[in-house]
């Protein structure tokens, strides 16, 4: 038997595995004068304001082919963005959370107002989607160990595959493995979708003079408003249920209520459910609500690298 | 932060960004901790009670154990390790090419098993099926630790095109010894299931 001569080879196999995946990622990718190019870009071009190339060189002092390199780095970590192709950037908003065709959107219908904040609320997140998309996954899970456990649920499935119970036990456990695949694929395959549905709807942008706008059902513009002078509450509320998910998840979840008065006294609180970094939503809204962009400001450079690895505006897994 | 600490974009500040939303690093590694006492107590326990495959004296039992360290720790280690420093990655993707690994040696000492022993104990498509599998989770997990590296651009089109066809071709000879003709359209099903799920589908 080969297994019982050479089986010490598998998990040999897995730390020679180890060692080259651990090697592979050792290396860093260390851009000289980036940090540089942050300091300058944050001190000196918030808020949409416009620069080239050249201003950055000017402002760094740095050579012209550190600028370049640091520059080129920054786009495609997605934190600054050509505006035109005369060689015009800005800085990639780090709480926008919206795809390029939504950004141009909110940017239209808010008349080109400093956006501040964007991003997509999941209302059924955490019913729905979560029961209905990881269920499958979990389920085809406990259907491999029942039948991987238990004997009579095994013979069954034996005898539904064409598989000998004494001779092809390993038949039916590679078979139980591809099963949890298929659980596996299909969550995945079902979670992109909700991705497409969840895609430019239910918007909601908060813009610096323009205040809230969301949108109030799939095929909506914008039309629920709530300007920076109605504001009078704002609530964060992180649920037991999302606290434990932020732990997992990639894009950490919660809701945001705000009370705003209607033109009537008396305004309804208006529910945002399961937006991303709600914190950092919280503190936009209060900013915005004091009239003061002050946090921002203070946070720029931190929050401008935000937009890099990790910052994915999908909510998921 | 320090000019020098912003030499990796992105990493840094996700950790502190984030720091509010997550456990503490400690306490994600208890959790790992807490995961592999479980996996080592199924083992343990199943098949036919203590102690289990643990005892290493029935063939299989080393590669089971191996197995099954390495796939739960790298498909739980990234939702666990929600630290975002280098190492961390660097430990993840060590896992990940350590289950691997681990799978394709299976895979070959099966094959080579089956070569030398009297009787067949292994249906050859079960090995197609396996193969699948390997294909499978691996580019999902692959997808899973590596967001950042999947983006729409045509070398990840032609990568998905690649793997697509070999998990396809396997798919077709398993489904085609179970159900005959009808494996084909069965596999296309499960090939563009596959296909798809890897495709990336984020607002950007």
């Amino acid at each position: 038997m080969v297994f019982g001569n050479l089986e010490w080879l598998v998990p040999v196999l897995a730390l020679i595995g180890f060692a080259i995946g651990f090697l592979i990622t050792w290396r860093r990718a260390k851009v000289a004068g980036v940090s540089e190019v942050i300091d300058t870009i944050s001190m000196k071009y918030l808020d949409e304001r416009r620069f080239q190339f050249k201003d950055i060189v000017k402002e760094t002092k740095l050579p012209d082919p550190v600028v370049k390199r640091a520059m080129k780095e920054l786009e495609k970590s997605e934190i600054i963005y050509r505006t035109s192709r005369t060689g015009w950037f800005a800085l990639n908003d780090p709480l926008i959370f919206l795809s390029e065709k939504d950004r141009i959107r909110a940017s239209r219908l808010t008349k080109d107002d400093n956006l501040v904040y964007g991003g997509y609320q999941h209302p059924f997140f955490s019913h729905v989607e979560l029961l209905a998309v990881y269920g499958i996954f979990f389920g085809a899970i406990i259907f491999a160990l029942v039948v991987g456990l238990v004997q009579p649920a095994r013979d069954w499935l034996m005898v539904v595959l064409g598989l000998d119970p004494l001779v092809h036990y390993v038949d039916l456990t590679i078979f139980l493995l591809f099963i949890v695949l298929l659980g596996l694929l299909t969550t995945d395959a079902i979670e992109n979708l909700i991705s497409i549905w969840a895609r430019e709807r239910y918007s909601v942008v908060i813009g610096e003079r323009s205040g809230i706008a969301y949108d109030n059902s799939y095929s909506d513009e914008y039309s629920g408003r709530i300007g920076r002078g109605r504001i009078r509450k704002v609530d964060l509320e992180i649920s037991t249920a999302q606290k434990f998910l932020n732990y997992f998840m990639r894009v950490p979840i919660g809701d945001i209520h705000i009370c705003c008065v209607a033109k009537e006294q008396g305004g309804p609180w208006i529910d945002f459910k399961n937006m991303p970094f709600p914190r950092e939503m919280f503190f936009v809204i209060r900013s915005i609500q004091l009239k003061s962009l002050g946090w921002r400001k203070r946070h720029a450079r931190t929050l401008m690298l935000w937009r890099a690895r990790g910052a994915i505006p999908s909510i998921g897994f | 932060m320090s000019s020098d600490e912003v030499e990796n974009i992105g990493e840094a500040i996700i950790e502190d960004m984030g720091k509010g939303y997550r456990f503490r690093p400690f306490m994600q590694v208890v959790i790992v901790a807490v995961i592999l006492f479980i996996t080592a107590l199924v083992l343990f326990i199943v098949p036919g009670g203590p102690p289990g495959t643990l005892d290493f004296k029935q063939p299989g039992d080393l590669t089971t154990a191996t197995l099954a360290f390495c796939w739960v720790l790298s498909f739980l280690f990234p939702f666990i390790a929600k630290t975002r420093s280098h190492r961390v990655k660097q430990i993840a993707m060590g896992i990940f090419f350590a289950a691997i690994f681990a799978l394709i040696g299976s895979i070959i000492l099966l094959i080579a098993d089956q070569a030398v022993a009297q009787s067949i104990t292994i249906k050859p498509t079960s090995i197609a099926l396996l193969i699948a599998f390997l294909v499978g989770v691996g580019a999902q997990l692959f997808e899973h630790l590596n967001p950042e590296a999947v983006k729409r651009t045509a070398i990840l089109y032609f990568a998905i095109f690649a793997i697509s066809v070999v998990f396809f071709i396997c798919m077709w000879i398993y489904l085609a010894g179970i159900i005959g003709q009808w494996g084909i359209w069965i596999g296309i099903v499960f090939t563009a299931l596959f296909a798809y799920a890897l495709l990336p589908e984020k607002p950007k």
